[in-house]
């Protein structure tokens, strides 16, 4: 079940409902009722899935219980969820590179090619499951005996099938506690949700067409800006689809009472790659930051460049069964690493301000280099990769000079200066282009619409990026406030009602 | 009233679910009127012509309503002329000339061309039975290509609507008019035909509508008159862009015989066709042909068994044309748009299915 289909606007409502109205008296009614829930959800895409979850639920939960032999339960459900991951995830990947070494020595084995199903969001709750079992092998947390609730922690839907990769210290005792009715919480939730929304059907899914051109519907009579323009608008595309769902996930789980993990903490206004990864998807860097870096020496033991590269390597792998996820970790890995050997500023989201406008060229830079890596994330094969690069040709340089040109310019502003104005200027270049020339322009200002909704979806992040999301200070004036949500809903309804587009991480 | 007197007393009590009420109240508010402002909106102006007969043309690249338009006209016509034959199925040969066709039917036979292209056999088989309740069926002209017979479901989204009028079930037609009010209020048709509305007479006609070479025909109210005309000359770019690359394609991907498709909820529906149409004496012709769309596939043929069994339902009034349109697919202009057949190729059809010794003389090979 999508976040932003038909049927979650059902199922979240009849959620919601049932949780408070009926059961609000029950915090062990409500977790049984988010499990049923969560399985419904999950059994949507199929219900074969659900065994799988259950099954790593069950074992995960049992291995956690015996006080004796810890080592060697936590080496149990450790291995059977990774086994579960490489199974349905890897085999493919790994089975097609044995059965090329087989082909060498002239042996043809069949049994490789056979035809596995991805469940939605294995690696998500693999990883959740993962970390528990860790956590209580290392005493940070104590193994529950309460079975639904532990269920309800693995299998809670809002974060289920993409994250954010919740922390059992931080979760799981949400589970084993009173939820209480909280108005405020709710409309924070409900606004969570509405800007997910808009990020996902009016940005990510607006700008499909688009980064199609550079993927799908490529030409040789088109000019290298455009390709260019198709990397960038994916770079925008990816961040407003996953964000998006956190944001949804977030929201969804507010209403519920309970509180999951910033996962997306403005990435593109970071002013240096080591940033960015402080504000992306910031509850897997920290999994891989606990549970790989550290353990393998992280930046006191060994090699500290070595760790950084082999924390990025099994990101990119984490992501999928294919070498062009490797060479992008690989590529963000070494990225990380130059900027940590040339000595940039370690900005911490939770020590530092924000960026500023005097920043920007800073966060150009950083934006290209990442919407460069992004290509070979979003290739299907190395050699779409190639041939990507190639369609962006030299030209795409200049263009990326024009873009720091244009920060640079922007530094310059007056402090006064509103991005407002910007944003209206470009709504009356469109009408004027459509009322000046109607034939080509209202083509190119629907083909464009999802930049439109992107421009829009920037200026609410800039100037909300002190709060945990975009939406957080609404303006005070109630009519003001209904006015935009309203300005935002229908966007979304007109929006959503082209497309259905699943969210791109659910296959990782 | 005691019981809701007891629950609003609960409920005023009890402050925390009071508050819950507001949320759940607003959010409801807040979400449900723009949706019920847009429906209003929608069933006035009736943007798509799916709720209310229209007299005027349909401006919109749109596929929806294609089934209500024909079916409205049918029955805003019917009690005028009192058709009784009727040419169905595929949108392949849409451009079949009716008084081309009237030529090999009996004299007086009033013939209307039931636009309903792409329907599935289920859909077929509705449509018959609906026309079968309203029209002597005297003339039937089936045609049907693979695509149709290999469509498993009743509808697909925003495409072949079966008329709600045809289908008279609710939960459908709840379907087919939200899906349609879906699509009326999406941002691609609002922002490509709201200014269209508005600056019409500034643009170039060819630009109004990316598709106004084939499918804005379809859905005039007098579907009859319009379909006649000959839009060869507007195709000619396009057709000789398409066929030239079709002919050479077609010789290196020779055709196949497709997996079988036919199953017996298909064969069930064939049969009641069948046996509506012998129950009225009908003269009918049941062809089967074969689309030259496909530039860079090997073009399937229907399975022998799926052959059989259309011969087995339908005997001598099945008629296989595959081969035959598949050559005539070579030559260039055969098709407007790389896909449906121009309306000279649709008359060689015509000829090829009533003129039985014109096929038995062909050989039937490429």
């Amino acid at each position: 079940m999508n976040f932003n289909s038909l049927d979650f606007a059902w199922f979240m409502p009849l959620v919601f409902a049932v949780y408070w109205l009926v059961l609000g008296r029950s915090w062990r009614a409500q977790n049984v009722w988010i499990l049923v829930m969560s399985y419904l959800f999950y059994g949507w895409w199929d219900w074969r899935f659900c065994f799988l979850l259950s099954g790593a639920t069950i074992v995960t939960f049992a291995c956690a219980l015996p006080a004796t032999h810890r080592k060697l339960w936590t080496t149990v459900a450790v291995c059977a969820n990774l086994a579960n991951l490489v199974f349905f995830k890897y085999f493919h990947f790994f089975g097609n590179g044995l059965r090329r070494l087989f082909e060498v020595f002239g042996w043809m084995p069949d049994w490789f090619t056979i035809d596995i199903l991805l469940p939605v969001g294995i690696s998500f709750f693999t990883f959740q499951a993962i970390s528990y079992s860790v956590d209580v092998y290392r005493g940070e947390t104590l193994p529950t005996r309460n079975f639904v609730a532990f269920a309800g922690f693995i299998s809670f839907f809002p974060q289920l099938v993409a994250g954010p990769i919740e922390r059992s210290t931080q979760l799981l005792p949400q589970f084993l506690e009173r939820r209480t009715w909280d108005y405020a919480r709710a409309v924070r939730g409900m606004r969570l949700i509405l800007w997910g929304l808009f990020k996902k059907c009016a940005v990510a899914d607006g700008l499909i067409e688009l980064v199609n051109l550079l993927w799908n519907d490529w030409s040789d009579d088109m000019s290298s800006r455009i390709y260019f323009r198709s990397a960038i608008c994916f770079a925008i595309q990816i961040y407003a689809d996953f964000s998006g769902y956190c944001d949804i996930a977030r929201g969804a789980a507010a209403l519920l009472g309970f509180k999951l993990s910033v996962n997306f903490q403005y990435p593109y206004f970071s002013r240096n790659i080591i940033e960015f990864w402080h504000r992306w998807h910031i509850s897997l860097m920290n999994w891989f930051t606990k549970y790989v870096y550290i353990p393998i020496g992280g930046s006191r033991r060994g090699n500290r460049y070595l760790n950084v590269l082999v924390v990025f390597l099994l990101s990119g792998l984490w992501h999928g069964a294919n070498l062009t996820f490797v060479i992008w970790g690989l590529l963000c890995g070494l990225l990380y690493i130059a900027a940590l050997a040339g000595g940039a500023r370690r900005y911490r989201p939770a020590d530092t301000p924000p960026a500023d406008r005097k920043d920007m060229v800073g966060m150009i830079v950083t934006f290209l280099l990442l919407a460069l890596s992004w290509v070979f994330f979003r290739a299907p094969d190395l050699h779409y990769a190639m041939r990507a690069f190639a369609l962006l040709g030299p030209e795409s340089v200049i263009m990326a000079a024009l873009c720091i040109g244009v920060g640079w310019l922007i530094t310059r502003l007056p402090r006064k200066f509103n991005f407002t104005i910007i944003f209206a200027l470009l709504t009356v270049a469109a009408v004027g282009w459509v009322i000046y020339r109607p034939d080509p322009g209202i083509t190119a200002v629907f083909m464009r619409r999802g930049m439109f909704a992107a421009i829009l979806m920037f200026m609410v992040e800039w100037r909300g990026r002190h709060n945990s999301f975009a939406l957080e200070s609404m303006p005070r004036n109630r009519y003001v406030r209904l006015a935009a949500y309203l300005a935002l809903y229908l966007i979304i309804i007109t929006a959503a009602a082209d497309t259905d587009e699943p969210f791109l991480y659910f296959q990782f | 009233m005691s019981v809701f007197r007891e629950f609003t007393n609960f409920v005023v009590m009890n402050p925390i679910m009071k508050s819950q009420f507001k949320f759940i109240g607003l959010t409801a508010l807040l979400t449900l009127v723009p949706l019920a402002v847009l429906w209003a909106v929608f069933y006035a102006t009736d943007p798509l012509h799916i709720i209310r007969p229209v007299d005027k043309e349909i401006e919109y690249p749109y596929f929806g309503n294609k089934g209500t338009v024909t079916v409205r006209n049918f029955e805003r016509l019917m009690p005028e002329k009192c058709f009784d034959s009727f040419i169905f199925g595929s949108s392949l040969t849409i451009s079949t000339d009716l008084s081309a066709w009237n030529s090999y039917l009996p004299e007086s036979s009033v013939p209307y061309h039931f636009d309903a292209s792409a329907m599935s056999i289920k859909q077929m088989r509705e449509y018959m039975e609906y026309l079968a309740a309203r029209a002597p069926l005297r003339n039937v002209y089936i045609i049907i290509d693979l695509d149709v017979i290999g469509i498993t479901k009743g509808y697909q989204r925003s495409l072949f609507y079966t008329s709600p009028v045809v289908k008279n079930d609710l939960l459908y037609n709840f379907n087919t008019y939200f899906s349609v009010w879906q699509r009326a209020i999406s941002a691609s048709f609002l922002l490509n035909n709201v200014p269209i509305a508005i600056f019409r007479n500034r643009m170039d006609p060819a630009n109004i509508n990316p598709c106004a070479s084939t499918d804005i025909r379809l859905y005039l109210p007098d579907t009859n008159t319009e379909i006649n005309v000959n839009h060869t000359p507007e195709y000619e770019d396009i057709a000789t862009r398409w066929c030239g690359s079709a002919k050479d394609s077609l010789k290196m991907y020779p055709p196949y015989y497709a997996e079988s498709s036919i199953n017996d909820d298909k064969k069930g529906d064939l049969r009641r066709i069948a046996e509506i149409l012998d129950s009225a004496g009908c003269n009918y012709r049941f062809a089967l042909i074969t689309s030259p769309k496909r530039e860079k596939d090997r073009p399937p043929l229907l399975n022998p068994a799926d052959s059989a069994a259309m011969r087995e339902i339908f005997g001598d009034h099945f008629v296989s044309a595959q081969w035959a349109t598949l050559e005539w697919s070579f030559k260039p202009h055969a098709t407007y748009d790389g896909y449906h057949f121009t309306s000279p190729e649709a008359l060689r059809l015509l000829e090829f299915v009533y003129n039985d010794s014109l096929r038995q003389s062909h050989p039937g090979r490429l």
